[in-house]
């Protein structure tokens, strides 16, 4: 078997077996070609490879996904299971699978529909080499965008509130000088929240012992 | 302390005979019966628990106990536990015995730990019962407290008997997670609360008002925008029920959460457009509510910033906003507040311009300046009523002329009343609009001067770079701007410019950059417009008077009445209404309060009014005036005002009628219930499930142990794995929320979770730790119960992969930590069973071990000794990252500190330039 390496191109290698799986229809936006000698049924990277299960079939074939998975040996880092989920009775499979797929070292993907199970093929594809900037910390650009986003962490304020607070109080620090009863005053912040958004100002971060 | 009624004694002897579910309706005292019950079995001896008492009520209670208990020294108090008592602490309070009020939370962890002495708990009481589901916390302790203590007796007690009739079986489940078989109903038409409280009737007059032309319109347009929302929105989802979800209904609080319960099984398929709608419906509902709660410039204001909200270049405008109704809801809410002169008009007449800008308002604008009819009428009875307080007087009657109570439904609404009443003798000349209250007159150019102000922030869409931190926040400090007279230059600037500013935006929007996308858009770009007077003048003279905001003595020369900013800001410079009036006798005194604060039984008792105003209908209230009658005091008058065939009116008509129809259907159910002894619920079939286990298959000694994170212990998880035979054991862990054996670990994302985290950067941080420390790193991605199993709407991808996408966050999660795993689950209960395959012939964790990890790696989070509100908005601030906010969390108390701290303080904790980010995004204002 000779995954690693072979897929390190712009095409996404899909083994023979999945011919006719109407997935490969919904992978449009990646390039994709059969390919006779790799074990897992997609190779997505030069490390990363796909098995694909229907809960269909795993309950027909309880067996077949394991046997899988002990075929697939090392030769991958990261080995996604992605299951098409084609049956609302999909709960005792689905135990089974999450135990299967932890012990086994696989990484499952749920994909409800068709389309969603090929997005997931070319999304792995497409992010191959890309840096995950879109899952860490990153900084609003505008001002208010960014206050909005603070001043909707407090329970039950919304962009309405936000544009109140910040027209009233002119600033993040004017609403901190703000009174409960201050706040309360404003079109549209009824009492309780005014007493949520004082206290959000002014509980202390460590709870007096 | 008041007396028991005969009917709250019954209660309150029915609630010693057995234990059961306790409703009464409100206004009928439920706290003061409650305080009786507590005063009676929580005795240094005993052990009580209270469970759900909100902070008021812990204080209301601990007031009434020791009142109750004057005399005996050995009677009992209310202690309270809360977040910040250490485990030591509680263990010490526990062994004290006596009334203990703990949240749930802290509970069930104690008990778990075996902090508790469970075995001497004398009993248990719930407040809020209704909150109480299968799922929840108090569910829990109760199950723990029926397998170990079956003898500790539960009570449970509820104001809200509509809580019990939405959905299926409600009372069943609340009674089965209670595990109570009994209901004592009491409502207002109970035999008995009917003899106690028609012993005494004062005359009550109702005031019905009409309702002015402009509020019976703009009721109509706002009525007329939600049952178009409605409609919308039924055809959208095909999810709601016509018969629950209509105009009437949509007029209370409950029916955002009907709404989002029919929806919720769907909610995070439905897309943004229809959750939208869902957002519009409840705001459209509050502007229903404040047509006639807010005066008609409030309302202005409000609207507003309504239509300023929704100015967001990536979503789509409200549909309810491009409506015909909304057109009229605008314009007749703003042509009862001002109307535009036409150049003709205005040309003519120069100095009655001149004169309006010098009162700080645009010259070409005639005020209209609606007073609330209410009000008006309010002015009028209190003189009335002081007139015949002060006959009585001279006739020796001072019995019956005691204070005046007004009541009324918010504490802005009280504002304005004593405002109002403060300066009823004062008018304004608002030249063409003739002569207006000062209190209207001052919250007009309270509300051009806003408006000017937002004008050059150009109301909050996106990218003006003008960084403005010369402090032009609208206090009442910064009016004297406004009001000093302008030097004669820029007066003169002030004529030209406006106009050449209005003829820009014209031409704009013929060019068709800026089209308003409706009329009332428009509206509000006139108003803009017009406003841009006072930002020039406003501008004009900032030089000028920024000396005077530095030196507080700079503003003697200017007359007081011309900086007051409408009552918003007056309310500060203003002594307290009732302090101003407290030296007068009784008789003279005029107090006003919101319905919130009279929750107490002894609120009027202490008050001792003779006469009382509802400004607002509060059905709850008219019920404690009754009681505070039927304890012999004496009335001489209330006054119920009510705007005749309003919303208002509707609502208050409509809640008495839920209430009643609520009793009568629990009446109904509760004649017919029956609650077996072994129960279906959910939690009980797993807990079936374990015994069965247990007998068949052989479970290895001792029960499998799961060490969970104790902020875990708000989620109904723990709950379930201890209902499905697990070991539960709460620790503050730093790596993970749930640790199954040595070797694996498992962080719990609940959908919303999930997506802010992933969002936020904190799920990459947490899966980095995770794998770390343990060899299987699992996420588990949790549905909630009812709701979908799905991530996406069918249908709905993109056609192109989309960066921000859930989809696409996910899979960079996955290609970024291979090892990672992802346990997927459709609820809670699903989650159990998953545990239970998971730990199979695992060995059981080291508790010690677990605790242990990560907690001498300074990057994992250890923000369980932090309160978990202020430190979300810490997070949330410009320049704060997950790495730093700990340095700032330990440095300063709070969030207000943080506010003002100087720059160098920032520096030394954040380093330059995080602390110039943060010092400057706090500081910033909107233009």
């Amino acid at each position: 078997g000779g995954g690693g390496g072979r897929g390190s191109g712009q095409v996404v290698l899909v083994n023979e077996l999945q011919r006719g799986n109407p997935v490969l229809e919904c992978v449009r936006n990646v390039r994709w070609s059969y390919s006779k000698d790799i074990i897992p049924d997609y190779v997505v990277g030069r490390t990363s490879c796909i098995l694909y299960l229907s809960v269909k079939y795993h309950r027909l074939h309880p067996e077949y996904i394991s046997k899988r998975i002990d075929g697939l040996g090392k030769n991958y880092r990261l080995r996604v299971l992605l299951i098409h989920v084609d049956t609302d009775d999909c709960k005792i499979p689905l135990r089974e699978i999450n135990r299967i797929a932890v012990l086994g070292e696989m990484t499952i993907l749920l994909a409800w529909s068709l389309d969603e199970a090929g997005r997931y093929i070319e999304t792995l594809k497409a992010f191959e080499h890309r840096q995950p900037d879109i899952i860490k910390e990153r900084v609003e650009d505008t001002y208010m965008a960014r206050l909005s986003n603070s001043l909707t962490s407090i329970k039950s304020v919304n962009k309405t509130d936000v544009l109140t607070l910040s027209s009233n109080f002119g600033s993040f620090e004017g609403v901190s000088k703000a009174t409960s009863n201050e706040l309360s005053l404003c079109a549209g912040i009824g009492d309780l929240k005014a007493q949520r958004i004082f206290k959000a100002f002014h509980e202390p971060f460590i709870p007096e012992k | 302390m008041t007396a028991l009624l005969p009917f709250q004694r019954r209660a309150v002897d029915a609630l010693l005979d057995e234990d059961a579910l306790c409703i009464v309706a409100r206004g009928l005292g439920l706290r003061r019966v409650v305080a009786e019950f507590c005063r009676i079995c929580a005795t240094p001896q005993a052990l009580v628990f209270l469970l759900n008492a909100s902070d008021t009520e812990e204080q209301a209670l601990q007031q009434q106990l020791m009142a109750l208990r004057s005399g005996h020294a050995d009677a009992c108090t209310l202690r309270v536990i809360k977040n910040e008592t250490n485990p030591a602490a509680r263990a010490q309070l526990y062994r004290q015995g006596g009334l203990i009020s703990v949240t749930s939370r802290i509970l069930v962890v104690d008990l778990l730990n075996d902090i508790v002495p469970i075995e001497l708990v004398t009993g248990l009481i719930v407040l809020d019962a209704n909150r109480v589901t299968a799922e929840s916390t108090e569910a829990f302790i109760l199950r723990m407290m029926r397998s170990r203590n079956p003898q500790a007796f539960v009570k449970a007690v509820s104001e809200s008997p509509e809580s019990f009739t939405l959905g299926f079986a409600p009372l069943e489940k609340t009674l089965k997670a209670l595990g109570l078989r009994h209901v004592q109903l009491w409502p207002r038409f109970h035999v008995l609360v009917q003899e106690d409280l028609a012993c005494a009737k004062a005359p009550v007059a109702e005031l019905r008002l009409p309702p002015t032309r402009a509020m019976i319109e703009l009721q109509q347009a706002a009525l007329d925008c939600v049952s178009a929302t409605i409609s919308e929105l039924s055809s959208a989802t095909k999810l709601l029920d016509p018969d629950a979800i209509n105009v009437e209904s949509s007029l209370f609080r409950y029916f955002d959460a009907l709404v989002k319960r029919m929806l919720a099984p769907h909610w995070h398929r439905l897309n943004a457009r229809v959750r939208g709608m869902v957002t519009d419906l409840a705001a459209l509902r509050r502007v229903a509510e404040l047509i006639t709660a807010y005066d008609c410039v409030s309302l202005l204001k409000y609207l507003d910033t309504l239509l300023l909200a929704t100015k967001s270049p990536t979503q789509a405008p409200p549909l309810w906003l491009a409506s015909d109704s909304a057109n009229i809801l605008y314009s007749v809410a703003r042509s009862r507040v001002f109307s535009r002169r036409t150049a003709a008009e205005a040309s003519g007449d120069e100095a009655n311009a001149d004169q309006m800008r010098l009162l700080g308002l645009p010259g070409s604008i005639v005020p209209a300046l609606e007073v609330p009819p209410k009000l008006l009428l309010l002015a009028k009875l209190l003189e009335e009523v002081g007139v015949a307080n002060r006959t009585a007087i001279r006739q020796g009657r001072s019995s019956t002329s005691g204070p005046v109570l007004v009541m009324t439904g918010s504490a802005r609404e009280c504002q304005m009343i004593r405002t109002f009443l403060a300066t009823a003798h004062k008018t304004v000349d608002l030249g063409p609009g003739g002569k207006h209250p000062k209190m209207m007159a001052d919250l007009l150019r309270g509300f051009f001067r806003w408006k000017a102000h937002m004008n050059s922030g150009s109301g909050g869409t996106a990218g003006r770079g003008r960084s403005n931190n010369n402090g032009t926040n609208s206090g009442a400090t910064s009016s004297p701007s406004v009001a000093a007279p302008p030097q004669p230059q820029s007066q003169a600037a002030c004529r030209g410019a406006p106009a050449a500013k209005r003829r820009r935006v014209r031409g704009a929007s013929a060019a068709g950059a800026k089209l308003p996308r409706a009329p009332a858009d428009a509206l509000e770009q006139e108003t803009a417009t017009l406003a841009a007077h006072i930002e020039i003048h406003a501008d004009g003279s900032q030089s000028l008077s920024h000396t005077g905001l530095d030196d507080p003595h700079g503003l003697e020369g200017i007359n007081p009445d011309d900086i007051d900013d409408g009552w918003l800001d007056a309310a500060d410079e203003m002594p307290e209404f009732d302090e101003f009036y407290g030296i007068l006798p009784a008789s003279e005194t005029v107090l006003v309060r919101p319905y919130s604060t009279s929750g107490d039984s002894d609120f009027l008792s202490l008050l001792q009014p003779t006469h009382i105003i509802l400004y607002d209908p509060d059905p709850a209230f008219i019920r404690q005036v009754e009681m505070y009658q039927a304890q012999g005091h004496v009335l001489s008058q209330v006054y119920f005002m009510v705007y005749d065939n309003s919303i208002e009116e509707q609502r208050y008509l409509s809640a008495i009628r839920r209430e009643r129809e609520s009793f009568e259907t629990l009446i109904r159910q509760n004649a017919s219930l029956v609650i077996p002894i072994s129960t279906a619920s959910p939690v009980n079939a797993l807990l079936l499930a374990r015994r069965s286990q247990r007998t068949a298959v052989h479970i290895p000694m001792g029960t499998p142990t799961i060490v969970v994170d104790v902020r875990e212990f708000y989620s109904p998880l723990p709950s379930l794995l201890h209902a499905a035979g697990f070991n539960v054991v709460p620790r503050t862990i730093a790596v993970g929320d749930y640790i199954l054996h040595d070797h694996l670990c498992v962080e719990r994302k609940s959908l919303p979770d999930l997506i802010q985290s992933l969002r936020s950067g904190r799920l990459f941080n947490q899966a980095e730790s995770m794998i770390a420390h343990y060899s299987y790193a699992v996420l588990l991605i949790e549905f909630e119960m009812n709701t979908s199993f799905s991530l996406q709407a069918i249908g709905s991808l993109n056609p192109d992969i989309a960066v921000n996408s859930i989809n696409s966050q996910l899979t960079m999660l996955v290609l970024t930590f291979p090892r990672l795993r992802i346990v997927w689950s459709s609820s809670p209960y699903e989650t159990a069973s998953i545990f239970t395959e998971l730990k199979r012939d695992a060995a059981e964790p080291d508790i010690d071990r677990a605790v242990a990890m990560g907690q001498d790696d300074s990057s994992v989070e250890k923000e369980s000794i932090y309160a978990s509100h202020p430190i979300a908005l810490l997070q949330s601030l410009l320049g704060v990252t997950l790495r730093n906010y700990q340095a700032l969390a330990n440095k300063f108390k709070s969030i207000s500190d943080i506010c003002a701290a100087s720059k160098d303080d920032l520096v030394s904790v954040l380093g330059m330039e995080a602390a110039i980010k943060l010092y400057e995004f706090i500081r910033s204002s909107i233009n």
